[in-house]
């Protein structure tokens, strides 16, 4: 009999665990990377918009994000690294409203957890501190199936909350004359590091991918490929996004709070894309047109430049979008297109037009006046002879 | 004979052929006075009052018309009367083109034995009954002439009616005048004229200034649909609304028209919000008459689920008309259009699904008419225009047999449009491009 009531509690208490969460197993679940953070006032920091199709293949997305424009400000959006490779709309943001809006989506769709792009955002200052923030989806932000129908999937919303407080004075002031700038990719691989040193202070510092990652009180000297306190060089580094962390301990002081400086690295150019000349009667009043799409795995696509070159004509580069209607409509021209991610690699691809085959009656126009040539040649021969 | 003498025999003949000629003309002008004293309408003969005339249908070039004239004439012995179809009130009668009245024959007569009277309709637009031996005619008179084609033209016409107190035509008792309306397809016109005629316009001249308007009564009456709401404008303003009856019928009475001519315009809107094509014409409304326009017929509102279809699925074209009729549904496909019915409602609602299996690839269009169970038809409803399609290949939106990024391309040409020229963007045809198609795109994506 106990073993019964023993057994039938274990079940109750199962049901109860699957009442508690029935849902929650489906849904895919966008969210953010980090979801909360405690930010300096006036600095920038970057929040990862990110997907996980929780076992479903996920083909398209349209998102439509809020965040509170008395607290934050977007300085770039980048999609370096997407699992989304084509966008309809590309993330776009409005300061104003707080609103950012995109749809992408990828061939064959994907599964799994991702990275759809990366939003650098900066603290304002005059806050009431410390400010706490918020990084929310909307509703109507949806995730396709890929099953062919464009099925819609259970999706669910996990929010960012972000903590804007004040900046401790006497903290080190980092600076960087290989990667000056926090919020723009850099394709230098050695990344120089400079801060002043104090007299009788330590230093605690590591060079780390995750902005949350906590420095420790233990003092710090150059090793290795270091060069020397102070000045900080680290030679052939991967392409990524690095934050070195750095605390000091004045003198008879406790360790101070975490100071970062951030570092973006993309040495890789676009990966090679193709061109794909198209035409179709409702678009460009049936002109033929140019297609591409180009990809970057680190800091993604800034812009595109194309050029269309006739013989031995200048070439000249000009920005462009895909799809773009070519002004050679004759295909002559050497088509070339370049495309610059934001640290200013470049990838070229190139059309080259086929020669054109000789036009048939030019052909026949030939042969004939051979012909007539060869005619009038046998008549002189035999006048000749008979001449003789 | 000397010339002085040839001259004065010359004079002397001339003076008697001048005063020949002096009786000679004044012959002829006493001719010429008598002429038009006994030929003129007016001369001492008396108006008809009350004059109408009915026709069974007004509309141009329809034959077999029943012509109903109807009087009130003085009292006294007939042995003639002719009525005159002429284009024009006054001056020569012309016949108005395409009338024929040869084929005529009487009908129902009250005030008068129809038995009696000889029909000598010989001359095309003239109606010229004897009796000779004379018959007083009742107060009222009511004439059905039967077998008139009616004018080719939509216009006025005016019948002359003139009695005679001689067999021979030619002693005036009575005339009138009235007038009837030729319409295009759907209208019936009656204008009747009351007892009392109007008063003769002022004297020209001295006092000045422009005589008040005058109002007369119209009278609209008709098919629509069950419900409906029948509007009715004059010169392109509203004059009046109505609701149609279950039924689908109306009426609808202007009190106080403008007389003058007058150009009118009705349709229906029907109880989902769709209107019909607007039926219009013009009526000469005159002073102290009850113009009743009949037969109104309002052709049927028309919807279509779509405008663009794949070749192979089916179309809805909908629509209301009137429930004792069948809706004709013409489908222009090539230089033939050819037609399907269907039945509305009860409620009037009408609805066919068109499989387009059976058209080709390309611009087509749909219409409608209602034809009531007597024979009336409504005019044409408004032509909608529909795309059919080859068959959509999916997400290969330029039919290359991939999909890939020119398909991907065109669709972000297309990028949230509720109308792409190219409808195939529109992948799943739910009627704008947008995240659905291109979810479709990526699954198709051609490695």
């Amino acid at each position: 009999m106990t073993k019964l009531i023993i057994k039938i509690k274990h079940l109750l208490l199962i049901a109860c665990c699957l009442l508690l969460f029935p849902f929650s197993a489906k849904a895919a679940i966008l969210y953010f990377l980090p979801q909360s953070q405690s930010i300096y006032e006036g600095e920038s920091f970057i929040v990862n918009v990110r997907l996980d199709t929780e076992g479903k293949n996920i083909n398209a997305i349209e998102g439509h994000l809020n965040f509170s424009p008395q607290n934050l400000e977007i300085l770039e959006i980048t999609k370096g690294g997407s699992v989304l490779t084509l966008w309809p709309e590309e993330p776009s943001f409005a300061n104003e409203s707080g609103k950012i809006n995109f749809v992408g989506g990828v061939p064959l769709g994907f599964e799994g957890q991702g990275e759809l792009f990366s939003i650098v955002f900066l603290t304002k200052t005059g806050l009431a501190l410390p400010q706490t923030t918020s990084i929310v989806f909307e509703e109507r932000s949806r995730v396709l199936l890929s099953d062919g129908k464009g099925t819609s999937s259970e999706l669910s919303f996990s929010g960012g909350n972000y903590e804007i407080v004040e900046k401790p004075k006497d903290l080190p002031q980092i600076s960087s004359k290989s990667h000056p700038d926090q919020n723009k990719w850099n394709s230098s691989k050695t990344l120089q590091l400079h801060w002043e040193l104090k007299n009788e202070t330590e230093y605690s510092y590591l060079l780390t991918h995750d902005p949350l990652e906590q420095v420790d009180e233990i003092s710090d000297r150059p090793e290795g490929k270091l060069t020397w306190l102070g000045d900080m060089e680290y030679k052939n580094l991967d392409d990524g996004i690095y934050y070195f962390l750095l605390r000091q301990k004045l003198p008879g002081e406790d360790w101070s709070g975490k100071i970062s400086f951030r570092a973006m690295i993309d040495s890789v150019p676009p990966e090679p894309f193709e061109l794909k000349i198209g035409k179709d009667p409702s678009m460009f009043e049936g002109r033929n047109f140019l297609s591409f799409a180009a990809a970057d795995k680190t800091s993604g696509i800034d812009y595109y430049e194309i050029s269309e070159t006739k013989g031995k004509d200048q070439e000249i580069l000009k920005k462009a979008k895909s799809p773009y209607a070519l002004e050679d409509q004759s295909l002559q021209s050497v088509i070339k297109v370049k495309a610059v991610d934001k640290a200013g690699n470049e990838q070229m691809a190139e059309i080259i037009p086929l020669e054109k085959p000789i036009a048939l009656w030019k052909v026949i126009v030939a042969l004939a006046g051979l012909g007539i040539i060869l005619w009038f040649i046998k008549r002189y021969s035999k006048f000749r002879k008979h001449e003789k | 004979m000397s010339i002085l003498q040839e001259k004065k025999e010359l004079g002397g003949s001339k003076k008697s052929f001048l005063s020949n000629s002096f009786i000679l003309k004044s012959l002829i002008l006493f001719c010429v006075i008598g002429f038009l004293f006994f030929t003129s309408k007016n001369g001492f003969a008396a108006q008809l009052i009350n004059r109408k005339v009915t026709l069974s249908d007004s509309k141009q070039s329809i034959a077999n018309t029943r012509y109903t004239f109807q009087w009130t004439g003085t009292l006294g012995n007939l042995k003639c009367f002719k009525i005159l179809f002429c284009r024009n009130p006054g001056g020569v009668c012309n016949t108005p083109a395409g009338l024929n009245t040869i084929l005529s024959t009487k009908g129902t007569w009250v005030g008068l034995t129809s038995a009696n009277w000889t029909l000598d309709n010989t001359v095309n637009g003239t109606l010229k009954l004897t009796n000779l031996a004379g018959e007083n005619p009742a107060a009222n008179l009511t004439l059905e002439f039967r077998g008139i084609t009616n004018p080719a033209n939509v216009g006025t016409y005016y019948n002359r009616i003139t009695t005679y107190s001689d067999g021979n035509c030619l002693i005036q008792v009575d005339y009138g005048n009235v007038a009837f309306r030729i319409t295009g397809p759907g209208i019936n016109i009656t204008i009747t004229v009351p007892g009392v005629p109007p008063p003769p316009p002022p004297p020209p001249g001295g006092g000045g200034g422009t005589p008040p308007p005058t109002y007369s009564k119209v009278i609209f009456e008709g098919k629509a649909y069950p419900g409906a709401l029948i509007t009715v404008l004059r010169n392109g303003a509203v004059a009046g609304t109505t609701i149609g009856l279950p039924t689908g019928d109306f009426s609808l009475t202007l009190g106080a028209v403008q007389t003058g001519i007058s150009t009118f315009g009705i349709f229906a809107e029907d109880t989902q919000g769709r209107k019909s094509v607007t039926l219009s014409f013009s009526i000469s409304v005159i002073e102290g008459t009850t113009t009743t326009v009949k037969g109104i017929f309002i052709s049927p509102t028309i919807e279509l689920s779509k405008q663009l279809v794949k070749r192979g699925d089916s179309v809805d074209v909908l629509g209301q008309a009137y429930p004792e009729s069948e809706v004709q549904i013409f489908v222009s496909s090539g230089p033939t259009p050819f037609i399907k019915k269907a039945t509305p409602s009860l409620k009037g609602e009408w609805k066919y699904s068109l499989d387009t299996s059976i058209l080709g690839i390309g611009d087509h269009s749909s219409k409608a008419k209602a034809i009531a169970d007597g024979g009336e038809q409504s005019p044409f409803s408004s032509e909608l225009p529909f795309k059919v399609v080859e068959m959509c290949k999916g997400a290969d939106l330029n039919f290359d047999g991939r999909v890939n990024l020119t398909d991907f391309s065109i669709l972000l040409y297309f990028w949230n449009q509720t109308k792409p020229k190219n409808i195939c963007a529109d992948i799943n045809f739910d009627g704008i491009v947008n995240i659905v198609d291109f979810s479709i795109t990526m699954y198709y994506w051609t490695r």
